[in-house]
């Protein structure tokens, strides 16, 4: 089995099984279009990963390794939340600037199906949220001024009428 | 008072005062709304563990008593079923979740709330710092409620939400959950959502409500199987065709899903209560075993009221200890309909809101009145809240001591969109358009005019009557300030009259309300009337292209008369001056109808020729005493030449002009030939009658006796009240005006039975005249 050696933004290393890496479309991209060989010593710079998360991003690739590729599905229709696997919650009780990291980690390297799970994780956390609820529960900054908001509704309005 | 305005900014729950964790922005925390409204939390459970809030109605205060142990461990047990399956959606955060969070600490979600205390500016730039795609991802799975709560987050997300999600998409979600709600003017659809939803007093309920209606909450299929349903559906299927036939004054309702098991019901703010002009909107579960069981209703439109809770929940005893099954649906509403005007104060819901009730009256109305115009008139006012509560605060609050500024509050609020409410159904409302095009250039190489114009409009406006006694007799309240509605701006003309206008609006202490606007503008040489937001049939009216010196001069002359307008096509109809009458019916659009003058050769042409030539064709035979056949011949000739005229006039006059000039010209002339058929035909039977003559005198007879009910119907026609100048009256330099009512249309049926009449009878006698013409020979 050909192996991949990944390095990540604090210069770790990572050798994974290029089964698991090629969850990632971007990396598989890069893999396929350099024609990496066997006994090819290059290594893969992911400049936008740190290690903690990329040590995170494999476990879950190795555990989704075998997955089908998920069904690609564009319809605007809002689509469920509540079918994350037992694993996949585990995985993803951590704080929420590991979940970020992730999906930015998960978007940076095309990682659909953990981009998927994360957002789902993100989606669930604000649903049935009041907006209060969801700036304390993110520490959003409440920065609308009255005028801010008369202002978005005025623009709105505009491009209705048009 | 003080508690109940400031509630929604106060940080501690109303119930444990911040015991059971933050509130939120919400009255209540989330630990005290599982705890209180349980059976809305979960609504299997209804069946089994009774009917926890409705027995008291009277009290809003919980004691720790009233929730059985018993009951308590039965939630408990289902929440533990629940939580098992559901662990990781946020949405089921049951009771018992909540409660171990509370005394354990150890959920995840909790530890996070704390960890994101100590590192607040860490967790704000995650959020913002996830790129958009992502945000794209996240709000494909949230449901409007959430997408709407984030939206209101913060700046950035509020317009990559908006820019990101289709105007459809609010629109069908806002009819979806409040299918009743038709707004009277275009607004964007998202802020429509958004003030709805701002408008519901329980937000946590809200998105329950919202799941439940898409069916994502499981429902207990057992349940239904069950429950002979077929009784249930029969009864609520009435109910609807009823509610259909037989629609209720100011009630309104409908199911929203297939089995009616969710419905919205709509209450129109009785008048003469601080709730007139709102509409509360009302969310509605019919049960399973409904009828035996009343349906559960709650206010999903903030109410100030005793007997409705900050919850939204009613206090009527007939939905609870006393519902018989005689109550329907639409007798439930039409109950709560009349308790918003009297509020039941001994036993209720709101203690602090009874008291000022019965206290101090005129707060209490002013805070309802304002609470209405906040909340329930999100159709008609396009004003967000916060704008509401400013007018509510510079005007209302009692600082307005002048009698000027008072009325002001008092009418002016809502003077933009005056097409509701009106109480009486039918006002007549006067508008008169006038327009004196002052030249004519060449710009851009297209004819413009210059036109000076006017448009007057006056309406009774019920609800705007004051007694000048209170307001330092005051009579007249000038209201420059305020502009009329250009309703969505979709025509240039109007536009046009918004840009160069002087206004000038007023209202009188009697509700008349008067609109002057004086307008110079520069426009096409041809305005299609039709294109106004005033449907005004497919009369065109244009402004000629060329005026010579001649209408020129007539203008000089007299500023009164505008020979400047010719209708289109037909230059036998000159239009001198156009007004428009309105019937105005509720919310409906205006209709106009044109005021106009006659030409002398079309008056000739209508009102002369047909009876000329009858009468021509009838006398010249008798003068000539020709033999009966040849008589009989010529008369139906006539007859038949008095058909294709009829014919040819009405092709004439539907083809190019209003329609009323069809109806007017058809009728008149009707009723002209009419009657000199009348005479003519009884002059035939009196004076041709001999021995053996008998079959001809009848014929005559008869005929005559067929004229007269067309001529009624004509008649009945022109007489009927609407016409304002009696047509007998018209002359050439008179105006008429005919509008179309539905008594109007009434006539019209029978004129056209009559016509129908006489024509099939006409028919009869033809066949009659040939045989004995064949006879003869």
């Amino acid at each position: 089995m050909p192996k991949i050696r990944l390095q990540s933004c604090d210069n770790d290393i990572f050798e994974v099984d290029y089964d698991v890496a090629k969850c990632s479309t971007t990396i598989k991209t890069m893999v396929d279009d350099l024609g990496l060989d066997d006994n090819d010593d290059e290594i893969v710079p992911l400049p936008n990963v740190n290690s903690a998360i990329l040590r995170k991003v494999i476990q879950w690739a190795t555990q989704h390794k075998d997955d089908p590729p998920p069904p690609e599905d564009e319809d605007n229709r809002e689509k469920r939340t509540d079918d994350i696997s037992s694993w996949d919650s585990d995985f993803l009780k951590v704080d929420q600037g590991t979940l970020f990291e992730l999906i930015l980690a998960a978007n940076y390297l095309d990682i659909k199906g953990l981009l998927d799970v994360t957002c789902k994780t993100v989606a669930n956390m604000i649903k049935g949220k009041t907006p209060e609820e969801i700036r304390k529960t993110f520490n959003i900054k409440n920065d609308f001024t009255t005028e801010e908001e008369e202002q978005i509704r005025r623009e709105n309005e505009w491009c209705e009428d048009k | 008072m003080k508690n109940k305005t400031s509630s929604s900014k106060k940080e501690s729950c109303f119930f444990c005062n911040g015991f059971y964790g933050p509130t939120h922005g919400e009255y209540i925390c989330g630990t005290c709304h599982l705890f209180l409204y349980a059976d809305e939390c979960n609504p299997d459970v209804i069946s089994s563990v009774g009917v926890l809030d409705e027995d008291d109605s009277g009290n809003d205060e919980p004691s720790e008593g009233q929730l059985t142990n018993e009951k308590y461990i039965k939630i408990q047990g289902q929440q533990n079923q629940l939580s098992s399956y559901s662990c990781s959606s946020c949405i089921d955060r049951s009771l018992y979740q909540r409660i171990r969070e509370l005394s354990v600490g150890t959920d995840s979600n909790y530890k996070i709330n704390n960890h994101v205390g100590n590192c607040n500016s860490m967790i704000a730039d995650h959020m913002t710092r996830l790129p958009p795609e992502v945000f794209l991802i996240i709000f494909r799975h949230l449901d409007s409620f959430s997408l709407w709560s984030l939206s209101m987050a913060c700046p950035y997300l509020s317009n990559l939400i908006i820019s990101h999600t289709s105007e459809d998409n609010w629109r069908n979600k806002t009819e979806r959950y409040w299918p009743l709600f038709k707004p009277l003017f275009q607004e964007s659809w998202y802020h429509v959502f958004s003030k709805l939803v701002l408008s519901v007093p329980c937000k946590s309920c809200l998105g329950k409500m919202m799941n439940d209606i898409d069916g994502k909450t499981t429902c207990d299929v057992g349940d239904i199987d069950r429950i002979d349903n077929s009784r249930r559906l029969k009864r609520l299927r009435h109910e609807i065709n009823t509610m259909k036939n037989e629609p209720l004054d100011g009630v309104n309702a409908m199911p929203i899903d297939d089995n009616y098991l969710y419905w919205c019901a709509s209450i129109q703010g009785p008048a003469n209560s601080p709730y007139e002009g709102g509409i509360f909107f009302l969310y509605m579960r019919v049960p399973y075993i409904y009828p035996l069981d009343p349906p559960k209703i709650r206010f999903i439109t903030r109410i100030f009221h005793p007997n409705v809770s900050r919850h939204g929940d009613i206090g009527l005893d007939c939905l609870a200890h006393n519902w018989s099954l005689a109550l329907t649906i639409s007798k439930i509403l039409i109950s709560i309909q009349s308790f918003l005007t009297d509020p039941y104060c001994d036993i209720c819901m709101e203690p602090t809101i009874a008291k000022l009730y019965e206290t101090d009256r005129s707060a209490f109305n002013r805070k309802a009145t304002e609470w209405t115009y906040k909340y329930a008139m999100t159709d008609i006012l396009p004003m967000s809240m916060y704008q509401v509560e400013e007018i509510f605060e510079t005007h209302c609050s009692g600082n307005a001591t002048t009698a000027l500024s008072r009325l002001q509050e008092k009418f002016l609020c809502n003077l933009e969109y005056e097409e509701r409410p009106v109480k009486n159904k039918s006002t007549l409302t006067e508008i008169e358009i006038g327009f004196f095009p002052v030249y004519i250039t060449v710009m851009d190489d297209k004819p413009v005019t210059k036109v000076s114009g006017y448009l007057f409009m006056k309406w009774i406006d019920e609800f705007k009557n004051w007694n000048p006694k209170d307001y330092d007799s005051i009579t007249e309240l000038p209201a420059d300030i305020f502009s009329i509605c250009n309703d969505d701006g979709r025509n240039d003309f109007l536009e046009e009259i918004n840009s160069y206008s002087h206004r000038n609006l007023s209202v009188k202490y009697d509700g008349t309300v008067t609109l002057k606007i004086n307008m110079v503008l520069h426009g096409p040489c041809t305005y299609e009337l039709s294109l106004w937001s005033y449907d005004i049939w497919d009369c065109e009216i244009n402004v000629a292209r060329q005026w010579d010196e001649e209408n020129m001069v007539i203008i000089r002359q007299n500023n009164t008369s505008m020979n400047l307008f010719r209708l289109k096509k037909d230059d036998e109809w000159q239009c001198t001056e156009i007004s428009y009458p309105v019937d105005v019916k509720n919310s409906e659009r205006f209709e106009l109808y044109i005021k106009c003058k006659r030409h002398v050769t079309s008056y000739i042409q209508i009102y002369i020729m047909p009876g000329l030539i009858f009468l021509i064709f009838s006398i010249v035979p008798f003068m000539l005493s020709l033999k009966i056949s040849y008589r009989l011949l010529i008369h139906f000739t006539t007859t038949f030449i008095q058909i294709f005229y009829m014919q040819y006039l009405y092709q004439l006059l539907s083809n190019n002009t209003a329609k009323f000039f069809k109806i007017d010209c058809i009728y008149v002339s009707g009723m002209y030939i009419n009657f000199i058929g009348i005479c003519i035909a009884s002059l035939n039977s009196l004076f041709c009658t001999s021995p053996y003559d008998p079959p001809k005198s009848i014929i005559n007879f008869v005929e005559a006796l067929l004229h007269i009910p067309y001529i009624g119907a004509c008649f009945s026609f022109l007489m009927s009240k609407d016409i304002e100048k009696p047509l007998s009256n018209f002359d050439m330099e008179d105006e008429c005006i005919i509008s179309t009512s539905n008594s109007k249309k009434y006539n019209e049926n029978w004129l056209v039975f009559f016509g129908f009449l006489d024509k099939f009878i006409f028919c009869i006698l033809l066949a009659y005249i040939c045989i004995i013409f064949i006879l003869e020979i």
